[in-house]
């Protein structure tokens, strides 16, 4: 049988569908990328890839082999934490739907005489030809640590299916369960994270080699015995049976002969994923009738709340309008409101970032060492983190694009209002952080000053570069496969060339600004240094960010729906 | 003689989390006829479509189309039933003729290609027959998502909205292909607002308003029972004064049912 044919379920037509699709998005893609319409951007991804293949091939050939016991440790311990994290993840949202589909797949796939089993196989292909990918590329990139290529190729395929067949469970579960059960489940799981982590943080104090004061807790030393103490616990029963999986398909990818037992491992990690997807399907197709029961039992009650509430909402109530800002402050305002929604997910996700922003608090820095040691952290996680958390800008109205073309707003005004929020957001963090650091260790309020002015203008570099890119590459949030992938690949690739090129800057900037002080104030060098290196920090992220304004402006304007978004929505 | 009952509600109700869409919507649709469901938006004409043809689950209830219960026996139902939504969401990347292949081999269709020409042909979508389906224009989609539903020849066949974006020669021929269909003996449902439109071609008419039944019965019940027996009162008026009658709580013809009519034109 046609490989496709089993991927897509036993159905021809999800077959055939499948394969016309992907061959249509690689002509789309092809056409995209040829066009001279596009032509700028798509000389910058070639960049950007060729920059990524040209950074893997010479780690190929120039580093040596990793230690095998470490990466026999690491491959598993990674690939766990991985599934584990993505269950933390998923059970703090609530899923609209099990396995979110696509207006098109919902009209045409979910109304036609399709068996569920062979949709949810046809979505499994979409995640096979990704982890394909993946692995694929993990197995180039681990080229000196791998004795059989294939082996590395296939085992690392194994683990990822895994995954993502845990969170499409996990996914399914959850929207399975009622309000009070949820609530339960979070409840558990997130009790279980804290108790690791509290577990990870004991161990860590019971093997400091430095004993246990703040100033040693906040050390980088501290952060990677916190990071043991969560390997100790796979040898915990729990720990062994959340690992077996993710071992078996470890033991597959590092194998240095072609054994019986690396074969039987071969077949227990890929029955493994049989088992589990025959298991998903089963468990939708529960979750699906325990879902239906329930809204049919609940239904007079609903209508009971449904009629005492809409008697009420009759009643308009008084809103204030929003500032317009030349047409910047109702956007804002609106980015706002949805990102009140999740205020609570967003806080559950940025306590981790908060603890680890404030522990230079706790070191043995003060002053602006300290500070500027709290800055580089926010700076870090400002670029990795927070614009992943802060999706309230234009990546959040890839279906709204033409409406935002029809407003009777200038493209700047349009740009400012649309980054708003998430920019706002992300100074509050900073702020929060840094008000807190001052408490627990205080300093000078200018350095505080100081500190905000030169991270906002960073921030707004930050999301409008995020957004100058989505623009460029426009996708819907939900996404999966390779595209995904790729993209994701590029981006990460253009950040890390974008971070280099900054250390550069600001390492070389730190040089002319001590040479200037030198000259200049010969009596106060230390003080001129730090004012001239701030103040060239402050114009240069000044001019980055007006540039992506700028280009993001650009951009948009330049932005065709019909076009661009063709194949996307 | 006793006509085939092919769509089959019955205490139909649905609720989207916190909201009721539908409330105890019963009413049935037989072999040929063609059934007019009207209401204001909101009303909860979309949900009804889009629950009998099994694209979301209900809240309670009973529907079935051709005997089979949408819950029990989906597959059977999805394969005899065709809903084309008001604003069709195809594939971008697919042309025209991808879209109606994969329609063919997920409902069996055979000799496929001469009945793809026929449509393409009556539909004039045959110069796009090659064109992406994210090339073409709203009416062209609307055509398009319509020549799907024919294609196989649906025992039940669902239109929510089917004239939006048609130009007068579409609507001329969506009209006339509607009327063959109740011929052939289909039982047809149209979502419109429209209501010149359902007049001319609808045998009965399905009143809803805020999810809840107002009234079901031919035109010709309609009349008598909301127009004071006046034949040349317009269903606009009608309609009007049906849903303002009866959300002051006059009597309605609320379960009044489909009185066995032949099929159109028969």
């Amino acid at each position: 049988m046609h490989l496709s044919k089993v991927l897509a379920g036993q159905d021809d037509s999800l077959a055939q569908l499948a394969s016309a699709l992907t061959k249509a998005k690689l002509q789309r893609s092809l056409a995209r990328f040829r066009s001279p319409r596009r032509l700028a951007v798509s000389i910058l991804a070639i960049l950007l890839a060729l920059v990524w293949i040209g950074q893997a091939v010479l780690g190929i050939f120039l580093r040596e082999s990793a230690d095998p016991e470490r990466l026999a440790l690491w491959i598993p311990l990674s690939l766990t934490a991985y599934a584990l994290w993505n269950v933390l993840k998923i059970t703090f949202q609530t899923p609209v739907e099990p396995f979110e589909w696509t207006e098109s797949e919902r009209e045409w796939l979910i109304g036609a005489p399709i068996r569920r089993a062979d949709l949810i196989k046809f979505r499994f292909r979409t995640i096979f030809v990704a982890a394909l990918l993946k692995a694929s590329i993990f197995a180039l990139v681990m080229i000196p640590d791998l004795s059989i290529l294939p082996l590395g190729l296939i085992g690392m395929l194994g683990g990822l299916l895994f995954i993502d067949l845990i969170r499409m469970s996990v996914e399914v579960f959850v929207y399975g369960l009622n309000q009070t059960e949820r609530i339960a489940m979070r409840c558990v799981v997130g009790a279980l994270a804290l108790l690791s982590g509290g577990f990870a943080v004991d161990w860590a104090i019971q093997n400091s080699d430095v004993g246990l004061s703040l100033a040693s807790a906040a050390s980088l030393g501290f952060l990677l015995k916190i990071g043991l103490g969560f390997v100790e616990q796979t040898n915990t029963w729990f720990g062994v049976l959340v690992m077996t999986p993710f071992q078996l398909s470890s033991d597959v990818v590092l194998a240095n002969q072609i054994s019986t037992t690396i074969l039987l491992k071969l077949v227990f990690s890929f029955g493994i994923v049989w088992v589990h997807l025959r298991g998903l399907i089963s468990l939708d197709q529960r979750w699906l009738q325990r879902r239906h029961q329930r809204e049919v039992s609940q239904f007079d009650k609903i209508k009971t709340a449904y009629t005492t509430r809409v008697k009420a909402n009759a009643k308009i109530r008084k809103l204030k309008l929003p500032v317009r800002f030349g047409g910047s402050g109702p956007l804002a305002w609106r980015q706002f409101h949805g990102a009140r929604k999740y205020q609570v997910a967003l806080i559950a996700a940025l306590s981790v970032p908060f603890v680890l922003n404030c522990l230079p608090a706790l070191s043995e820095l003060s002053g602006l060492a300290m500070v500027m040691n709290v800055v580089a952290g926010l700076a870090c996680y400002s670029i990795l983190l927070l614009p992943a958390a802060f999706k309230f800008d234009f990546r959040r109205d890839v279906n709204r694009m033409s409406v935002l073309k029809s407003l009777p707003i200038s493209p700047l005004k349009i740009v400012v209002g649309q980054l708003s929020a998430p920019i706002m957001l992300t100074s509050i963090f900073q702020a929060v952080v840094l008000l807190t650091v001052m408490i627990i260790n205080p300093y000078h309020p200018f350095l505080l000053l100081v500190s905000l002015a030169i991270l906002l203008p960073f921030n707004v570099f930050i999301f409008g570069f995020e957004n100058l890119f989505f623009i460029w590459f426009p996708h819907r949030l939900q996404e999966e496969g390779i595209q995904v992938f790729l993209r994701s690949i590029l981006a990460f690739t253009a950040k890390g060339f974008l971070f280099v090129i900054a250390l550069v800057v600001s390492f070389g900037w730190l040089y002319v600004a001590k040479s200037l002080a030198d000259l200049l104030f010969p009596d106060s060098t230390q003080t001129a240094t730090t004012v001239f290196f701030m103040l060239g920090m402050w114009a240069s992220m000044g001019l980055l960010s007006s540039i992506s304004v700028a280009l993001l402006t650009r951009a948009f304007s330049r932005f065709d729906p019909s076009r661009d978004l063709s194949g996307v929505t | 003689m006793k006509q085939q009952k092919v769509i089959d509600v019955v205490s139909f109700q649905k609720a989207y989390e916190n909201e009721i869409a539908v409330d105890n919507l019963s009413f049935s649709v037989d072999a040929g006829q063609v059934l007019g469901l009207i209401g204001p938006n909101g009303a909860g004409k979309t949900t009804t479509l889009r629950a009998i043809s099994g694209i979301i689950p209900s809240s309670g209830g009973r529907l079935c189309v051709g005997g089979n219960e949408v819950s029990s026996n989906p597959l059977a139902v999805k394969s005899q039933t065709a809903y084309v939504p008001d604003d069709p969401q195809l594939f971008g990347d697919l042309t025209v003729h991808q879209h109606l292949a994969f329609v063919a081999s997920a409902y069996r269709v055979a000799d496929w290609t001469e009945k793809m020409s026929a449509l393409l042909e009556r539909f004039d979508l045959k110069e796009k027959v090659n064109s992406l389906a994210s090339d073409l224009s709203r009416g062209m989609r609307q055509k398009l998502a319509i020549c799907c539903g024919y294609l196989y020849q649906p025992a039940a066949l669902l239109l929510d909205e089917p004239m939006t974006g048609l130009d007068p020669r579409g609507i001329r021929m969506l009209k006339s292909s509607i009327l063959e269909q109740s011929q052939r003996g289909a039982a047809v449902v149209i979502s419109s607002h429209l209501l010149a439109m359902v007049e001319d071609i609808c045998t009965h008419v399905l009143i809803m308003d805020k999810g809840r039944k107002k009234f079901q019965g031919t035109i010709g019940e309609l009349k008598t029972t909301f127009a004071n027996n006046t034949n040349d009162a317009t269903l606009e008026e009608i309609f009007f004064q049906a849903v303002e009658k009866t959300s002051i709580g006059l009597p309605v013809l609320a379960d009044a049912m489909v009185s066995t009519s032949g099929p159109v034109g028969s």
